[in-house]
């Protein structure tokens, strides 16, 4: 390991012909907390992923490095990840090494790397990068019209810290062969993937028609299936016009887990920023879920913006069950220096045993004179379920005197029974960011910040709480 | 710890006067037809945007931009808006594109591996590149006023 990496830091330092470009990308977070249960005391902790690329011409070589150090030497690692050779060109491209690909909108195998997302389990508390990868190669070729594409790879297990070996953490092994091919502004592609783990191997198609049928119109259809076990139906409707546009989205998913959970259905339900929202989104049950969603635009001659949104998700667990939300959001500029957004969301969730949901709130954010800006926001969640009816709120405001620094502050504060063992729980935390050029930022936190279950770019995964002191070096070179 | 130290002292020596090119790229549109940078980069500059549909800076910044296309698109200039939303918001991409008038050409690119080709890992980032597909000008988030900082860019790359 350790060869490797200093051999990978004396070919860049050492390679400089006028045609090569070395780039370096970096996050480095230190903490000096805990979780505010854990009663033991606070403790330093040190994370950092640096990743070097070197490219000439059509090739790239790029490596990480990712290392975390606590007092505990159980949770400490230093990790060579990331590794990988690519070459491109417009007719053809391959990549050997560490790979991203999703299949059929992720319904067959879905990889991801959400920048500057850090992952850390209860069970093993210790940070790590939060990506999923396939260890292996792939390649891509134009050939007409067609695009042909094939991999093959181990995906990575991204619940197990890099403390744990990689044979441990990529059990499976994914053969993948598709095809894309334009006919009269459609676009059908096919897709076949071959699953083994322990010398069995599961066989998984699927095909897709992407296009406008009629003017302001298009039709997706997935379809993947291993004899009557498993299967997944996803569609959706485009409708636009000048300034209103409506997607209209169905999905079936039967016993549809592939192996260690390495593809990512569509959900069909809306990924919201705002916290009470994002905390309590539903996440899907691919054993067994079917439903719809409908969203719907309207862009207002004064540029306002209006979002509908209506979700329904059914699950068969211990009886059917009917997930139902409704989203409103309208932003607008309500005078010059003026941004305001709003928005009310009702929901009925009987997973979380939530018979109503209702949560509203306003953000507004407001140029001052000498163009510093005032960010004020407001969220506020009402949810009744068996114990209790309980609440959860969000105060936040932020200033940034220029575009090199942003300051905020914020406040939390929840009565659910099932996460707090108090009549009511408050998180006070605050921070800021500097960002000292456009290659160097630097982001601090104080206080305490609540965690929970988070979706970003349609993953979801649990954010531990935290409370103490960090700092983020981020740096990209 | 040692090698944490002797990494951050690589860091903070690396040379930072290294300008970026676009090797190329081959990416989807809305309609899922596979698209060649080759076949949409500007004749003499070309500006990309990278952008979400949860991104609430990228939703302020795209009225301006798409102003900005329309106006500087017969000097030479071409717009490009690179969608990172993942399969969960990839169907809402198309209706907000026609909704919002968008007139320049959105590819889709769900895994991220052009913004990681470029280390890019924030939404939105800007980009200008010229004629060579060198980076000449990069821009991260958008506040208001940003967009007189966009055009004053363009102007000084044309």
């Amino acid at each position: 390991m350790k060869l490797w990496i200093y051999s990978f830091l004396l070919f860049l330092c050492g390679i400089q012909t006028g045609k090569s470009q070395i780039r370096l990308q970096q996050l480095t977070e230190a903490q000096f907390g805990n979780l505010p249960t854990d009663t033991s005391t606070f403790f330093p902790s040190l994370y950092n992923r640096t990743q070097l690329s070197f490219q000439i011409k059509k090739i790239k070589l790029s490596a990480a490095i990712q290392q975390y150090y606590t007092p505990y030497s159980s949770r400490n690692y230093l990790q060579l990840q990331q590794v990988q050779l690519d070459y491109y060109s417009s007719k053809f491209s391959f990549q050997l090494g560490h790979i991203y690909q999703t299949v059929a909108r992720g319904i067959l195998l879905r990889t991801f790397e959400i920048p500057g997302a850090l992952f850390e389990e209860l069970s093993f508390r210790s940070r790590q990068q939060f990506y999923r990868d396939l260890l292996g190669g792939q390649f891509r070729w134009k050939i007409k019209n067609v695009t042909l594409k094939g991999l093959f790879g181990q995906p990575l297990i991204n619940t197990l810290p890099p403390t744990f070996k990689d044979e441990k953490r990529r059990l499976e092994k994914l053969a993948y062969l598709g095809f894309n091919y334009p006919i009269n502004k459609h676009a059908v592609e096919g897709n076949i993937l071959a699953n083994t783990i322990r010398q069995t191997t599961e066989w998984l198609g699927a095909i897709s028609l992407t296009g406008p049928v009629l003017p302001f119109i298009q039709y997706t259809g997935i379809w993947s299936s291993n004899g009557k076990e498993k299967k997944a139906f996803y569609a959706n409707i485009n409708i636009s016009f000048p300034k209103m546009g409506f997607t209209i989205e169905y999905k079936d998913y039967q016993n549809f887990v592939l192996g260690s959970s390495f593809n990512e259905p569509p959900a069909l339900v809306k990924e919201h920023n705002y916290r009470v929202l994002n905390r309590m989104t539903h996440i899907p049950i691919p054993q067994s879920e079917k439903g719809y969603q409908i969203e719907a635009i309207f862009l207002f001659d004064d540029l306002s913006l209006l979002t509908l949104n209506h979700a329904t998700a059914i699950n068969q667990i211990g009886g059917k069950q009917v997930y139902r939300e409704y989203f409103l959001e309208y932003q607008k500029e309500l005078k010059s220096g003026i941004d305001t957004k709003v928005f009310i969301n009702y929901a009925i969730d009987p997973i979380q045993l939530q018979t109503l949901r209702l949560s509203g709130g306003i953000y507004s954010n407001i140029v001052l004179a000498g163009g510093s800006t005032l960010d004020l926001e407001w969220e506020y969640q009402r949810f009744d379920n068996p114990i209790q009816t309980g609440f959860n709120q969000y105060y936040g405001i932020g200033f940034s005197p220029s575009n090199h620094f942003s300051s905020f502050f914020n406040i939390e504060a929840s009565s659910d029974q099932l996460l707090i063992n108090q009549p009511y729980k408050l998180w006070i935390g605050g921070g800021g960011k500097i960002k000292i050029s456009n290659n160097h930022s630097i982001t601090f936190f104080a206080g305490e910040r609540r965690g929970g279950p988070a979706c970003t770019a349609g993953i979801c995964y649990n954010v531990l709480d935290f409370k103490g002191f960090e700092i983020r070096w981020k740096s990209a070179i | 710890m040692a090698k944490f130290w002797a990494l951050m002292l690589f860091i903070l020596v690396a040379n930072n006067g290294f300008t970026q090119t676009l090797r190329g790229f081959s990416l989807p549109d809305i309609k899922n037809l596979t698209v060649n940078f080759d076949e949409v980069k500007g004749e003499k500059i070309t500006v990309i945007d990278f952008w979400a549909t949860w991104c609430k800076p990228c939703m302020k910044a795209i009225p301006k931009l798409s102003q900005l296309s329309s106006k500087y698109r017969s000097k030479g200039v071409q717009f490009i808006g690179i969608n990172g939303d993942g399969p969960r918001n990839m169907a809402k991409v198309g209706p907000l594109v026609r909704a919002l008038q968008i007139d320049y050409t959105i590819l889709l690119d769900p895994d991220l591996t052009l913004m990681q080709d470029l280390n890019i890992s924030t939404f939105p980032t800007l980009l200008i590149l010229n004629q060579e597909h060198k980076i000449i000008w990069r821009h991260e988030g958008f506040v208001e006023g940003d967009e007189r900082l966009i055009e004053e860019a363009i102007l000084n790359s044309l």
